[in-house]
């Protein structure tokens, strides 16, 4: 019980955030020199999951990765002084009460959003690397079908129409597509045909799957022959929305907590003109 | 407190060392990977981040992993539509595995290929981007290896594994020169794959031994110059690593990204004003014979110094099938930027471009 | 290539000069020859980047950021000599002459605008990551001068010094931005967060070290003048993990070459 406690005063302890912060600052600096030396070692996260990845690219050249292993032991770390930390100070808060005005009380719980945001977008970030479905390079034929990794829809190619650019201004792009609307039917088990449109920046939702374009083809007015073709990105990611929520409500906190500041700071300079 | 410490450092530890015999062995090769098992399968990353099993012929493959994605080992059929990546295959004493390619006999230099296609063991796929795919499924290969992502559905559907060798971003030169131990497990040719990666790596060596003391670093670029854009290879290709490394200036150093990277017009006049020599991939075949035609072709860009008082060479037509010779590639490249370096020595693989 | 293009390099040149001769202005006094200065450059600027956008839209060229930066940071110069602190300002008027002039030999403008910046979201992202790293750098030009004791100590600074609100603004617009960021990513390739280049390191490096003095700041863990220290220490690290890796090789101005 004793060193529950003392690893419960630990952890939300001021000075270790501190710490950790600055230990991550000095661990994500060197990944940065380390990232330039084999970039190609870390692209991979893109597409596996993060055990996937630890267990061959990280553990076989740990003499570069090192740095990530570190880094997510930190952050684990950083998860933890924010929880523990945040749960005092905000008994702490609750426990004495309001002293100024309702607003002023509730401006207060600012950091606290932040902090308690923090753990849900990283949180998400786990969820979404450890059980997510992360399927790259689904292409997919003009006219042809092919299946949704893992379930029983279909996605079918019906066209790729591209708006191409005739200008001058954009000498560069004279011929080749600005926009491109690549049309999707979304067929169900049961037949139900659903039609999208997809382009780049712009995905489409289906079913708990997002589905975004990586690739395609033609991509200009005179190309060399080839099959027209899309280059699917389908994902399942059941971090995305808490990952997003957790942005949202990080957003939140940190504008109250600037409003906070600027009132006091407000106050503070109207006392003094005051004084 | 030292306690707290102690067991964090122990949970650690046990975490890594639960981590330690997940893999055997696991070597990646720039964008590539090959990861071996204790049961002689493999599992390869291919040039698009695919993943695909090989398996030993007779042992039951993976639960889970579809046939599309699986490929007994050693492979007794190959197809493919890389010239590169058939000219390996003679480093890996594997070529008479090759069945089908694409492309008419007259654009082979390899003589088993050539030979093959006349008398009839090889089989002609047509044109890549009309291919005979009735041919392809009487061949039934047990992989083909493409540079071209869009070969995938039909394969997929025709249950042939398929290889995407190439990436996007571009190879550097380590990844050049090991890219052979990445095709090794398909043909169990690791001694062969050993046995190339020693001799290009010991040519390099000796390049840059050359190249140590000699002061002056003549400029370089390597790109393509179309009528309305430039393309260059980047810093982080092979090409610009060995211009380097044989002693040049590069002048496309601090330019990343792709293979072929089209760049703003301005940024390649700029440094190829500078420039005492430039390598490009266009040559006679596709209409760029001489100096002239290229000045000609895009007028923005013909002032450049090689164009004018420089060098400028072209790979030879053998070039692209000869990745098995690619310490003598490495060598020309190498007496390209310091003739004074290899007195005598006659180019193999390039050759410069005329005036006129 | 369009007639016009030649022209984004050289007004950001002139810019660059312009902002060379305010900084030698405040060397030598010349308050009003410094103003007129400080507002020529940023009028060249501004021309440049717009332009430049002009000649991308609806798409962005990378590595944009170096030209901007020079801009937001004039923007500030001016605001913190209306606001009554022309010390400030001065040292301001100085860095931004440095940024500029990096920006101007150091060009990294070679890349053609890509197809997944045509988003709205990628061109509010710039400007906002620009703002955070503009307050950054002033909040290092006024700890300087808060460790040199050459502060000018309005009341209000007695209590907070001027760099932690600088700190602060700095923060939360940076954090904005990289909000933006992670939602452009997840539309354009799939996942908040990518691991395509190393800057994804370096720019979460910068977060953490400037909430790491938001920490410092709000619970008081240091002195002020040890806040100082950190805050100045930021400017290297702004400098070597975001500032150069968007440079590129060095290059002599046409009209100088």
């Amino acid at each position: 019980m004793k060193s529950v406690r003392a690893i419960w005063a630990l952890l939300g302890s001021a000075a270790l955030s501190v710490w950790l912060l600055l230990g991550l600052v000095t661990v994500l600096c060197c990944g940065y020199y380390l990232f330039e030396v084999a970039p190609s070692l870390y692209e991979p996260l893109n597409r596996l999951l993060l055990w996937d990845w630890i267990v061959s690219y990280g553990w076989h050249n740990l003499s570069n990765t090192w740095w990530f292993l570190l880094f997510l032991v930190l952050l684990g770390l950083l998860v933890a002084n924010t929880f523990v930390c945040t749960c005092q100070k905000v008994a702490a808060l609750a426990r004495h009460g309001a002293k100024g005005s309702r607003l002023d009380f509730t401006l207060r719980f600012s950091p606290h959003v932040m902090h308690a945001a923090f753990i849900i977008i990283l949180a998400s970030h786990l969820i979404t690397y450890v059980l997510g479905l992360n399927a790259q390079n689904n292409l997919v034929l003009l006219g042809k079908q092919s299946a949704i990794p893992g379930s029983d829809i279909m996605v079918r190619l019906d066209s790729i129409k591209s708006d191409i650019y005739e200008g001058e201004r954009l000498a560069f792009l004279k011929g080749r597509a600005l926009t491109q609307e690549i049309a999707l039917s979304l067929i169900s088990p049961d037949g139900a045909v659903t039609r999208k449109t997809l382009a780049y920046n712009s995905p489409i939702w289906h079913d708990g799957y997002s589905i975004h374009l990586k690739n395609y083809y033609p991509k200009a007015k005179t190309s060399m022959p080839r099959r027209p073709y899309a280059n699917l990105i389908i994902r399942r990611d059941p971090g995305v929305k808490t990952f997003f929520l957790g942005t949202a409500v990080f957003a939140v906190g940190l504008l109250a907590y600037l409003w906070q500041a600027l009132r006091l700071h407000r106050q503070r300079a109207s006392r003094e003109a005051l004084a | 407190m030292k306690r707290i410490i102690v067991m964090a450092w122990a949970a650690l530890l046990i975490c890594l060392a639960a981590i330690a015999p997940a893999q055997a062995s696991f070597e990646a090769i720039g964008p590539f990977s090959v990861e071996s098992r204790d049961n002689g399968t493999f599992v390869l990353t291919d040039g698009i981040g695919r993943r695909i099993h090989l398996v030993p012929r007779g042992q039951k493959p993976p639960p889970g992993v579809e046939e599309k994605n699986l490929v007994r080992i050693p492979v007794k059929s190959v197809a493919t539509d890389s010239w590169r990546d058939t000219s390996l295959f003679l480093a890996l004493d594997a070529i008479d595995k090759v069945k089908a390619v694409t492309g008419k006999p007259e654009e082979w230099i390899i003589p088993q290929i050539r030979d093959g296609l006349h008398n009839g063991s090889i089989v002609s796929l047509g044109q890549r981007h009309g291919m005979d795919y009735e041919q392809l499924v009487k061949i039934k290969p047990d992989v083909f290896f493409t540079w071209d992502e869009s070969m995938i559905p039909m394969l997929d559907e025709l249950g042939i594994a398929t290889v995407v060798t190439n990436t996007d971003l571009a190879r550097d030169l380590d990844t050049q020169i090991r890219f052979v131990r990445y095709l090794a497990p398909f043909f169990g040719s690791f001694k062969q794959a050993d046995q190339y990666v020693a001799k290009v790596r010991a040519v390099l060596e000796d390049i840059k031994a050359k190249a140590n003391g000699v002061a002056a670093k003549p400029k370089v670029i390597w790109g393509d110059v179309y009528s309305k854009r430039v393309l260059v290879e980047p810093g982080n290709s092979w090409a610009a690593q060995i211009v380097q490394a044989a002693g040049g200036n590069y002048l496309f150093n601090d330019v990343a990204g792709d293979t072929c990277l089209e760049i703003a017009l301005e940024r390649f006049y700029s440094s190829g004003c500078e420039a005492d020599m430039m390598i490009t991939y266009r040559t006679p075949r596709q209409g760029m014979a001489t100096k002239a035609r290229m000045k000609a072709t895009n007028i923005t860009i013909a002032g450049i110094k090689p164009l004018s008082v420089g060098k400028v060479f072209y790979p030879l037509q053998h070039y692209s099938q000869s990745a098995d010779k690619l310490d003598e590639i490495l060598v020309d490249l190498a007496a390209m930027i310091h003739p004074e370096l290899y007195p005598g020595f006659e180019l193999r693989y390039f050759v410069e471009m005329p005036e006129d | 290539m369009n007639p016009l293009s030649p022209w984004v390099a050289h007004f950001f040149q002139a810019g660059a000069l312009f902002y060379l001769l305010a900084a030698a202005a405040v060397f030598l006094k010349g308050r009003l020859a410094a103003l007129i200065l400080l507002g020529l450059a940023l009028a060249a600027n501004l021309l440049s980047i717009s332009l430049k956008l002009y000649l991308s839209w609806p798409m962005q060229s990378p590595f944009q950021e170096p030209f901007w930066l020079p801009a937001a940071m004039a923007v500030l110069a001016l605001g913190t000599y209306k606001r009554g602190r022309p010390v400030l300002a001065k040292r301001l008027v100085v860095l931004t002459a440095v940024l500029a002039l990096i920006a101007a030999l150091f060009p990294n403008d070679y890349y053609l605008p890509f197809p997944r910046s045509h988003t709205i979201v990628a061109h509010i992202f710039l400007p906002m990551s620009v703002a955070g790293k503009a307050c950054f750098y002033a909040a290092g030009a006024a700890a300087l001068m808060f460790l040199a004791r050459r502060e000018e100590t309005l009341e209000q600074d007695r209590a907070r010094p001027l760099f932690g609100r600088f700190i602060v603004w700095g923060f939360v617009i940076f954090t904005l931005s990289l909000f933006l960021a992670e939602i452009w990513s997840y539309l354009g390739w799939a996942s908040p967060v990518i691991w395509n280049n190393a800057t994804m390191t370096s720019t979460m490096a910068v977060w953490f070290y400037y909430g790491c003095f938001l920490h410092l700041y709000l619970l008081r863990l240091w002195s002020a003048r040890r806040r100082a220290w950190f805050a100045l220490a930021g400017v290297p690290l702004l400098v070597v993990f975001t500032l150069l890796p968007e440079t590129g090789g060095f290059k002599w101005p046409e009209w100088l070459s």
